[in-house]
């Protein structure tokens, strides 16, 4: 039984008159990894601002399990959809404190870090190895380390839904796959509801649920990971082939150029 | 957060008793004599004067009105010492510039009376300081002789030498009612009444304190009517009046610069050298004493001054 | 743990620092008081002694202004740098000093002269300053930059303003010209009673919006996303800042600089987490602004000078010091 937990429904976006996504309609599953492909500008980053209230729709109607986002209260939202997105303001503070502010949306604005709050904060620094970081500055970190925190963050946030916004550019490969291991555990063992943004198809292909793909605003494509439609739609945009590669009874995708 | 809360409240603690020792009253003078003097001040105050004994003047020109008034002074500014090269007695103290009064040192001195100016903003800021201290502050503003004067009355009552009133005031008001009277012209003269100083040179109009005088002789300034000449030096306008005398007043600390401004920007100007009062010498340079500074009792030989410039000796 | 270790010793340091401070500018002066008769004279002195007078109607209210003045300017600008995320920010940038200019100088022109009216008018003057600020960049979703250029337009306004009256009104300039230079020269005690209420509340706010601040520093985007409503919190901070910076130049007049040197300097020294710079800002720009004053005061005995200078004096090769250093940074 499909459960929807994100939908947008006839969603139109337009910046400077200019729309970029037109009459969109598109769910995402519960306790499923969707994953969202595309060119540069098709307007992935869009329908994830627009999917956690970053930004507001035009036209159309964002829901949340059958509420409507846009009347929510601002808390409210966060306690269920946390956001990690591609941000270049590192701030000055310590991994510790940096992770402990996840769970803003618990507190009331005047009050003090309860037992829960400092429990769910060691949890997230465990979750993603970040323990040993605890006391340093985030501006100490190297770029793998920096986005663990970030991803402990968001999971002290402790919300059903996380939306991560291109998690592993500029990371090295090695690191790259540490945080999507992560993410993958995170959605099997809290089942978690995962939206992705990534740019690696590789990445894309072994480690989601569902594949969208976006060209020009429109989503082009949208099935199973594995589904070969899907396959020969990425192939079209991005000129690349894909193959499926059996290691140990479990199959790989992998994308080339022929 | 405990520490920070220890914090604030032992800074708000000691705010609290800081104002709370603020607001005890500093009380009344002990010794009271029985009458005394209430006059009204320039700021509009009433200012009530029992003893006269410590007096402390902000000003060099007042240090001299209270001087002539019979008086003697606790304290004066540096500019009575400097300025006025006034006969002052070992006692007097410097209590600082007369635009950077230090009120401690004056409240240190004990006095009876202040007096200050109320045309001088670090002066009008002591007002509150000294009420609050429970020192008498009196305000003035001499820009007039009838100014002076009014100060002097009120001086001399306070002192209680009326008959210093009479030799410092009303005789130097009669001689200088005699000088006005001889002084009658056919024809009004045009003056030009230039201020020089380091940065530059602008015209005073009848209002002020030597264009007053000018005025009382009979002359007609020219920056009466053309305004902006207060503000900026305008040779044109100068030469369009074309007036039959330039009175100059050197200002400043130094009068060096002042007139090194005056003789490299102005009188290297052709136009200026054009000019009927520069032709005819009758482009004067006026002594910082008479009419830069109040000449308080000796205000008639200002007057005499001018008036023999205008229309001779005689 | 480290930085917030450093944090607590710089905290009890300035605490002691400022009660050394405190002493020091009540001793010195013109005439150098020993703090055992300092006591004596505080607690049992008599009206007639010049020295009591001196301390209650000089040091006492001097003092007191400074340490207001340095702790609420200090506050502010802390606030300030957090929510315009500009480590050079002061409370200037909001209006405050243009404001307070602008209806000291209309009320010296226009208004009878009671002495508790220029006060007023310099803290209604900032804060409407302010508040113009904050409603012309409301409309514009209240973008950082936008802030910065409203500011700086509406302090071209007012000073353009200020000069204006000081042309036609040159009276007003006697009665204001204290005030525009900046100095707790003539301070009495009952300028300072409603200021001080509005810096204790203001100080107050502030310490509670420490953790909202740190939100704000992960950046705009972070906090939405954590639920915090970002343009009310700007405002809402940004207002508690006008509130103390108004209330402490309507007393001390325009002085700058320590809005913008002290919370810098306490955060490079300490980090940014809120609920440890707003006090150690409290307390070091107390510090600074009595230490000033009492070098004001007694450099040039008995000459005093303008408090305003000798913070720009200090501040001034600092200033530079921090954008050679923060150029380095980024």
């Amino acid at each position: 039984m499909m459960e929807i937990m994100i939908r947008l429904e006839d969603v139109t976006y337009s910046y400077n008159r200019q729309p970029l996504i037109h009459g969109m309609d598109l769910t995402f599953e519960k306790g499923k990894i969707t994953t969202i492909v595309g060119p540069n500008g098709c307007g992935k980053s869009t329908v994830i601002k627009l999917s956690s209230r970053l930004l507001h729709p035009d036209k159309g109607k964002v829901f949340l399990e059958n509420k409507e986002i846009g009347v929510m209260k601002r808390k409210e939202f966060a306690r269920s959809v946390s956001v990690l997105l591609q941000s270049s303001h590192i701030p000055d503070m310590a991994v510790e404190d940096a992770v402990m502010s996840g769970r803003y949306p618990h507190q009331t604005p005047i009050s003090f870090s309860s037992a829960e709050d400092k429990r769910l904060t060691e949890y997230a620094m465990e979750m993603t190895y970040c323990q040993s970081l605890r006391s340093k500055n985030m501006r100490q970190l190297s770029g793998g380390e920096r986005q663990r925190v970030f991803l402990a963050m968001v999971l002290a946030q402790d919300t059903p839904v996380m939306i991560l916004d291109e998690p592993t550019t500029y990371l090295d490969i090695n690191v790259s796959y540490e945080i999507m291991e992560l993410i993958n555990s995170l959605n099997r063992k809290l089942g978690k509801t995962i939206v992705l943004v990534l740019h690696d198809l590789n990445l894309a292909l072994n480690y989601s649920d569902r594949l969208a793909v976006m060209e020009n605003g429109k989503v082009v494509a949208y099935e199973e990971a594995s589904d070969h439609r899907v396959h020969r739609c990425i192939s079209d945009i991005f000129k690349v082939d894909i193959r499926r590669l059996t290691e140990k009874g479990k199959s790989y995708y992998y994308s080339f150029k022929l | 957060m405990k520490k920070k809360s220890m914090v604030y409240a032992v800074m708000l603690f000691m705010i609290v008793n800081m104002l709370a020792g603020c607001g005890k009253k500093t009380g009344e003078p002990a010794a009271v004599m029985p009458e005394g003097y209430c006059f009204t001040d320039a700021l509009g105050q009433e200012v009530t004067v029992r003893k006269t004994e410590r007096v402390v003047a902000l000003m060099g020109s007042f240090a001299e009105v209270w001087l002539s008034a019979g008086g003697s002074l606790a304290g004066v500014t540096d500019d009575a010492f400097d300025e006025r090269g006034l006969e002052l007695s070992e006692e007097t103290v410097s209590v600082g510039k007369y635009n950077n009064p230090n009120v401690e040192k004056i409240i240190a001195l004990n006095p009876d009376l202040v007096l200050l100016s109320s045309e001088t903003k670090e002066h009008a800021a002591l007002k509150e300081v000294l009420k609050q201290a429970g020192i008498s502050a009196a305000y003035f503003k001499v820009t007039y002789f009838d100014d002076y004067l009014s100060m002097l009355k009120t001086c001399t009552v306070i002192t209680g030498r009326e008959e210093l009133y009479e030799k410092n005031g009303l005789a130097v008001k009669t001689k200088i009612e005699e000088i006005l009277d001889r002084a009658k012209a056919e024809e009004p003269p045009s003056v030009l009444l230039l201020i020089t100083y380091s940065g530059g040179a602008v015209a005073q109009n009848s209002k002020t304190m030597t264009g007053n005088m000018l005025n009382d002789l009979g002359c007609k300034n020219i920056a009466d009517e053309n305004q902006s000449l207060l503000k900026e030096f305008n040779m044109e306008s100068i030469v369009k009046e074309d007036p039959d005398y330039i009175f100059v007043i050197p200002m400043g600390n130094d009068d060096t610069l002042a007139m090194k401004n005056l003789k490299e920007s102005i009188e290297k100007n052709p136009a200026w050298n054009g000019l009927t009062a520069v032709k005819n010498n009758r482009y004067i340079l006026l002594p910082k004493e008479k009419f830069l500074y109040k000449p308080n009792e000796k205000w008639a030989e200002s007057y005499q001054y001018l008036s023999e410039i205008l229309y001779g000796k005689k | 743990m480290e930085r917030n270790n450093k944090a607590r010793l710089l905290i009890l340091l300035s605490t002691v620092g400022l009660a050394v401070s405190v002493l020091m500018g009540l001793c010195l002066g013109t005439s150098n008081i020993r703090p055992t008769v300092l006591v004596a004279t505080l607690f049992a002195g008599e009206p007639d002694d010049f020295l009591y007078r001196i301390l209650l109607t000089v040091r006492l209210p001097r003092v007191t202004a400074a340490l207001l003045s340095g702790s609420a300017l200090a506050v502010s600008g802390a606030i300030i740098q957090s929510v315009l995320n500009n480590p050079l920010a002061s409370p200037n940038i909001i209006g405050v000093n243009a404001g307070a200019g602008l209806f000291v100088l209309l009320a010296s022109a226009f208004l009878p002269t009671d002495p508790l009216l220029l006060p007023l008018s310099a803290f209604s003057g900032a804060l409407l300053a302010c508040m113009l600020v904050l409603a012309i960049t409301m409309t514009g979703r209240l973008s950082r930059v936008l802030l910065v250029l409203t500011g700086f337009a509406v302090n071209s306004i007012f000073s353009a303003g200020m000069n204006t009256i000081m042309i036609l009104y040159p009276d007003a300039y006697v009665g204001a010209g204290n005030f525009l230079v900046g100095g707790l020269s003539s301070v009495t005690s009952n300028v300072l009673v409603y200021p001080s209420v509005f810096i204790a509340a203001g100080f107050i706010l502030a310490l509670l919006c420490s953790k909202g601040l740190n939100i704000l520093n992960l950046g705009a985007d972070s906090a939405k996303t954590l639920g915090m409503n970002v343009n009310a919190c700007r405002c809402a901070y940004l207002a508690i800042a006008a509130i103390l910076a108004g209330a402490a130049v309507s007393f001390a007049g325009m002085i700058g600089f320590v809005g913008l040197l002290v919370p810098h300097g306490v955060k490079l020294m300490i980090g940014q987490d809120n609920r440890y710079v707003i006090p150690a800002s409290a307390l070091t720009g107390g510090i600074f602004v009595i230490l000033c004053d009492l070098l004001a005061r007694t450099l040039f005995l008995p000459y005093e000078l303008p408090v305003g200078i000798l913070m720009s004096l200090m501040g001034g090769p600092f200033f530079l010091y921090l954008i050679l250093k923060n150029r380095r940074k980024e």
